[in-house]
């Protein structure tokens, strides 16, 4: 019995003595053998094991990946989405019809009434915020210029006289050629006046708002009015040069449709800081 | 038969669900018990010295194939302490919370005693700072958690009396 629990004794010693003596071996290489050496023993005992955890790992969370992934990819359809849409509407022209340049303040407008009465053509407006009017702001609709700020109610309300207006005149440019000259309405129709007859005007040609002032503004004002260039205004349509007139008659089709309107903005008012509002 | 099966699958999975799920859940500010050092500290106690330097070495050799560059030391280590704790198994009184916190606790300390001077290579500086931060902490730690880990050996018949 003692000879067993001796030898048993001398079994665990000489095991315990392998081991460290294994272990001390491994722990002396110098560093590339013990490199190659754990990495080839990794390789045995160690990589299935941490490819097996990896694998239960990826399992477990590809739920909660998948979560995540969807949520990006929807995402990603309404940035899609809203893109296309902007896309849309630049190919349509839509937007508010000013220059891509242009970057002061616009305000948007809901059409509420319509008023005519002898010599004038208005509509009501009333913004959405309450805001600085400045008098004779150009108006737009997303097609184009629309008219201008007539009359202020309140920082909300304001009537706007339209182009159609009998005595309404607006400084343009034709885009291509950059002659300037007077719009003003004639019997229904637009016409383009103060442009000599030797300048090259070709119908199809834009018409813009020159931003140059009226030609009834006081003298020794700023020779630029409220209205900035570049506001898209129409066509040309007609032009003719009558041999007993100065001027050429240059016939234009407006873009903006004066008849129904909903929403307009107008150009360069400005949002009220809080403060200011009137309660 | 049914008996090494049963002490080897209880040592394998305490030390292998230890370290990897229990033991970063139960971390306190990055200290966490040893629950390698309890595995073979549980297997020398249940199988004696010759299973718990083989185990020891075993559970050292797969920990040092993580740092390569001390590959051999934690398998020293461990091998050591399982076969010194395996040739005292029968010397102790056993079923004393006492001397089995004692047991783990000296088991611990010692084998990251062990383990930081062959790695700072003997300075100081790099041994004492983590001895002192680390290893006694860690040492506490394990021997707290320990304990009711080898009373419930104990019940389900791992730690068998010395033949």
């Amino acid at each position: 019995m003692a000879r067993t629990t001796s030898s048993g004794a001398r079994t665990d010693t000489a095991v315990g003595m392998l081991c460290i003596a294994v272990s001390l071996a491994l722990l002396l290489l110098p560093d590339r053998p013990q490199l190659q050496v754990a990495h080839a023993l990794s390789t045995v005992i160690v990589n299935p094991w941490l490819d097996t955890r990896n694998y239960a790992e990826d399992v477990l969370s590809v739920k909660a990946e998948n979560a995540r992934l969807s949520a990006e990819v929807e995402a990603l359809k309404a940035r899609l989405a809203a893109v296309r849409r902007d896309q849309t509407d630049q190919d349509r022209n839509a937007g508010p019809a000013v220059a891509p340049s242009f970057t002061g303040p616009l305000a948007p407008c809901q059409v509420l009434a319509r008023k005519r009465v002898r010599l004038a053509s208005m509509i009501q407006i009333r913004s959405v915020d309450p805001v600085r009017w400045q008098p004779e702001l150009p108006v737009v609709t997303v097609d184009g210029l629309i008219g201008r700020l007539h009359t202020v109610i309140d920082d909300r309300a304001a009537w706007v006289e339209l182009l159609t207006a009998p005595d309404m005149a607006v400084g343009v440019e034709l885009e291509g050629s950059g002659v300037v000259g007077v719009l003003r309405p004639r019997a229904g129709r637009f016409v383009v006046e103060l442009v000599g007859r030797d300048e090259a005007v070709m119908p199809g040609e834009e018409v813009i708002t020159s931003g140059l002032g009226e030609v009834r503004d006081a003298p020794g004002s700023s020779p630029f009015g409220p209205v900035p260039r570049g506001l898209r205004v129409g066509v040309v349509s007609q032009v003719s040069a009558p041999s007993d007139q100065v001027f050429k008659v240059i016939e234009i089709s407006p873009h903006a449709d004066f008849r129904r309107n909903e929403t307009v903005f107008v150009v360069g008012a400005e949002v009220l800081p809080r403060e200011e509002v009137t309660p | 038969m049914r008996s090494f099966l049963r002490t080897t699958l209880a040592w394998v999975l305490l030390a292998f669900l230890g370290e990897n799920l229990i033991s970063p859940l139960i971390a306190i500010r990055g200290i966490a018990p040893d629950f390698t050092v309890l595995a073979v500290v549980i297997l020398a106690m249940a199988e004696g010295a010759r299973a718990g330097a083989l185990g020891g070495f075993a559970l050292g050799l797969v920990q040092d194939l993580a740092v390569p560059t001390l590959l051999g030391l934690h398998a020293l280590c461990k091998t050591s302490m399982g076969w010194i704790i395996g040739r005292t198994r029968g010397r102790l009184m056993y079923g004393v919370p006492m001397v089995e916190m004692s047991l783990i606790l000296v088991a611990s300390l010692g084998h990251d005693t062990v383990f930081l001077l062959v790695q700072s290579r003997q300075q100081s500086e790099a041994f004492l700072g983590p001895w002192l931060f680390e290893a006694v902490p860690t040492a506490f730690y394990t021997a707290l958690v320990g304990w009711p880990l080898v009373r419930l050996a104990d019940l389900l018949g791992i730690l068998r009396r010395e033949d």
